[in-house]
């Protein structure tokens, strides 16, 4: 009874950590096929997508690799931030066009990122089992309120997607890089197995496959949910706009329905932004944590809000945002004490 | 005498020590009687009003004092007691001690204790006899098909409702003394052979963790052995219904009673423990299926509906069509404070009614519900101070939260609601998007005893179709959940 059901608490940390690991890719893929994240390949920003699907596969093999041999904690800290932040920074530009068009963008910021840190301050086991309960909910609700937002010429919208010339086409072969890093969480093994003991740590991962099979899965449906969203009513081809960020635009005014599952469809999409996000967060203190295990929770919790903070100050400054909105970096701060209250206090005896 | 730990051999001197620590003539319910047994000299100990004085007299003082003079002169003084046990006594739970604190706290508890002249340990006698509260219907948890019993303060009354459901050999009571001064009496109730003896021995141990110098309810105990003591949501299942004890015996949980609390607590719990309800299985499975799909929506309404008014409002009135649209800013325009102040002073009425209307007295009770709802409600409308439509959208809410059958969870999902009040008054759809996403990550990764509180939907393990919908019983063959994936 007792290898049961430490079996089965191993099995399920795994297929946990690699749902997680696929909301991931699949946010960071669409980052990247929408061109918020790597704005200079705009025209082909679609192929950048398309090869990041293979990527994100070949990636996760490699992370599996590497967690047999030990990753370097630190790096993977950091690339995991790195990502997280770039995609939180595109979850904003979003959320403030099409959502939050009357608020400040440093407030938008400060929203998203606030949201994204409550998720990842619940650990790498909160999120990624949340990641598992939704791996089916969340792609099924896009592409149904995709659909049902689909505009009447959308064969019209396909042909732009591959973008022109060579040169375009290329850096958007080369720029898939930053789809395939949210796959080296795969690198470590799952935070829920250290909470169940040595006996649990000590038992072997899946195969390889398994982990590959579920980020190529995630890489695709981000793919996917580029083109339909190109397709869809409310949202401009990828050809005719040269503009960080502006690359979602909302043409037509809502009227009652279509307004409403422009709305819900914009929402989904961000959240699952920001749970792929998240993960990364979740992941990226998990590394910290190796890295310097006497940063428990406290210490560790602290850096990543001020990670955080430092890039909305300079954000404020780079766009010269008025001293109301330096208060994102203060409620950033009262998060991070957040972390400090025990809220992650489990009961040891 | 303050330092004497065991019995002496002296009756009388045992008879001063029991005087001296329980206060005895001034104490005026402490019960030493003296007497003959046959050829020696033997004394009873207990309280009065806790123990039943017609069973002492029957059962243990005539037989005894009946012996004849001689009777036990040949027996060796150390087994006495033994002796009278044998020959005269006829009372059956019995237990042979020679601690003289655990015999003045089995006395307290309502126990009769028998000392001879001349042995060292004396019989202690299960004679409680105080005044309980009889079964009566559950007041938490009615259900309309399905048994109407409830458990009461007395923990033997209660583990005798859990032994007429549960007739198997392998349920284990095992009594516990928990508490620092004031102690209490717990019993651990499992399936041995079932149960995984690793998470009895942790729940075990956490209770016997427990100092508190005042007497524990099944809420304190609940508290002091969770997980998580922050969290929101209640990581251990409490109920006042055998019926629904006794399953979770058979899914390998242990099933914690309290003397003098009529609620039995259960762990390890799921969250879908705290969600389901007796009913659900006592009726058929498409009703069964129907109000379980019901009290679902009414907690979603309860959570969501005023946080997500207050963000279309706010942030998104594109979303309402027109007419709608103008008729929420007409009222909106009398309303003299912000729509969010509003929103919380409403919620914090709601509240406030409900609050009194538990504290006052069982007819006020009822007219305080007429008075505040109707007259305060319309007389608040007709002044302009709120208007109609966030009216009907708190109180729809408050309606959907008394969907939540766990009296616990459903404080726990009050004060969520208020934080996804705030979320979408001042951020939005997104903000509230966001805020219901982290507090999902915050229940996703809590535990109870050690076992995930979302299990079997994340972490999946293999389950009876028993968790959103309610399918026949035919499909439901898993049995022992927790045995399995504790």
């Amino acid at each position: 009874m007792q290898n049961t059901a430490l079996e089965s608490r191993v099995r399920a940390a795994y297929r946990a950590q690699a749902a997680a690991a696929a909301f991931a890719c699949g946010a960071a893929t669409f980052a990247l096929g929408s061109g918020l994240a790597v704005p200079m390949c705009l025209n082909a920003a679609y192929i950048a997508a398309v090869c990041a699907v293979p990527a994100s596969g070949l990636a996760a093999y490699a992370a599996c690799r590497l967690r047999a041999r030990g990753p370097r904690p630190l790096l993977l800290c950091m690339a995991l931030t790195a990502a997280a932040l770039l995609l939180l920074l595109a979850c904003a530009q979003l959320a403030g066009q099409l959502l939050l068009s009357r608020a400040a963008a440093l407030y938008v910021c400060a929203v998203t990122l606030g949201g994204a840190l409550l998720c990842a301050l619940c650990g790498e086991t909160g999120v990624s089992r949340l990641c598992f309960a939704l791996r089916i909910a969340a792609p099924v609700l896009l592409a149904v309120l995709g659909v049902a937002g689909l505009s009447g010429q959308w064969h019209a919208g396909l042909f732009p997607l591959l973008g022109s010339g060579l040169v375009p086409l290329g850096l958007g072969a080369c720029a898939c890089l930053p789809a395939c890093i949210p796959a080296m969480m795969l690198a470590l093994p799952p935070a829920a197995l250290a909470d169940a003991g040595e006996d649990a740590l000590a038992c072997p991962p899946p195969p390889p496959a398994f982990f590959v099979r579920r980020a190529v899965l995630g890489s695709l449906a981000g793919a996917l949910l580029t083109l339909l969203l190109t397709l869809c009513n409310a949202y401009e081809t990828l050809r005719t706009l040269d503009t960080w960020g502006s690359r979602m635009v909302i043409l037509s005014q809502a009227d009652p329905h279509g307004g409403l599952v422009q709305e819900l469809l914009t929402l989904v999409q961000l959240l699952a932004l920001t749970l792929g996000a998240s993960a990364m967060l979740a992941g990226a203190e998990q590394a910290l944590l190796r890295f310097r295990p006497s940063m428990k929770n406290a210490r560790a919790g602290l850096l990543i809000p001020a990670i955080v903070c430092t890039a909305a100050m300079t954000l404020s400054l780079v766009y010269g945002y008025g001293p109301l909105l330096a208060a994102a970096p203060a409620t950033l701060a009262i998060l991070a004490l957040l972390t400090m209250i025990p809220m992650r206090r489990t009961r040891t005896i | 005498m303050e330092g004497a730990v065991a019995l002496t051999p002296a009756l009388c001197r045992n008879i001063e020590i029991f005087r001296a620590r329980l206060g005895a003539p001034d104490n005026a319910d402490v019960i030493l009687r003296r007497f003959r047994s046959g050829a020696f000299e033997s004394a009873v100990l207990a309280i009065d009003g806790m123990t039943d004085t017609l069973a002492v007299d029957e059962h243990i003082l005539r037989p005894c004092q009946d012996l004849p003079e001689t009777a036990g002169a040949d027996v060796p003084p150390d087994e006495r007691v033994a002796f009278l046990m044998g020959h005269a006594v006829s009372v059956l739970p019995m237990k042979m001690k020679t601690n003289i604190d655990e015999l003045i706290a089995d006395a307290l508890s309502g126990q009769c204790v028998l000392m001879s002249d001349g042995c060292t340990s004396a019989c202690v006698m299960d004679t409680r006899g105080f005044e309980k509260r009889p079964v009566m219907r559950p007041e938490a948890e009615q259900v309309v098909l399905g048994p109407h019993q409830s458990f009461n303060e007395a923990i033997r009354t209660n583990i005798t409702l859990l032994r007429r459901i549960v007739q198997r050999e392998e349920l284990t009571t095992e009594f516990i003394s928990t508490g620092g001064a004031m102690k209490t009496r717990c019993a651990l109730l499992y399936l041995r052979g079932t149960a995984d003896e690793a998470m009895i021995a942790r729940i075990r141990r956490r209770i016997l963790a427990c100092d508190s110098g005042f007497a524990l309810t099944t809420g304190d105990i609940e508290q002091l052995v969770e997980d998580h003591p922050l969290s929101l949501i209640p990581q251990c299942v409490t109920t006042e219904r055998p019926d629904r004890a006794a399953s979770f015996l058979a899914e390998g949980q242990v099933v914690v009673l309290t003397d003098g609390s009529p609620l039995a607590l259960a762990a390890p719990a799921t969250l879908w423990h705290q969600l389901h309800t007796p009913d659900d299985s006592s009726m058929r499975w498409q009703y069964g299926t129907f109000l379980r799909l019901v009290r679902l929506l009414g907690i979603a309404i309860h959570l969501l509906l005023p946080g997500v008014y207050l963000a279309i409002l706010c942030f998104h009135p594109e979303l309402l069509s027109p007419m709608l649209l103008t008729s929420v800013y007409e009222t909106s325009a009398r309303v003299p404070i912000p729509v969010l102040a509003e929103a919380l002073l409403m919620t914090l009425a709601f509240d406030l009614i409900n609050e009194a209307g538990l504290r006052a007295p069982g007819a006020l009770g009822n007219a305080l519900g007429i008075v505040s709802g109707l007259i305060l409600g319309q007389a608040a409308v007709s002044a302009d101070i709120v208007s109609p439509l966030l009216l009907i959208i708190v109180a729809a809410s408050g309606l959907g939260g008394f969907c939540v059958p766990s009296y616990a969870l459903g404080i726990g999902l009050k004060i969520a609601q208020l934080a996804l009040i705030l979320a979408g008054a001042l951020g939005g759809l997104y903000a509230l998007g966001l805020t219901a996403l982290a507090l999902s990550c915050a229940a996703c990764r809590l535990s109870s005893a050690g076992s995930p509180l979302t299990a079997p939907v994340t972490p999946r393990r293999p389950h009876n179709p028993d968790i959103l919908l309610r399918l026949p019983l035919r499909f439901q063959k898993a049995r022992a959940f927790f045995a399995e994936h504790t």
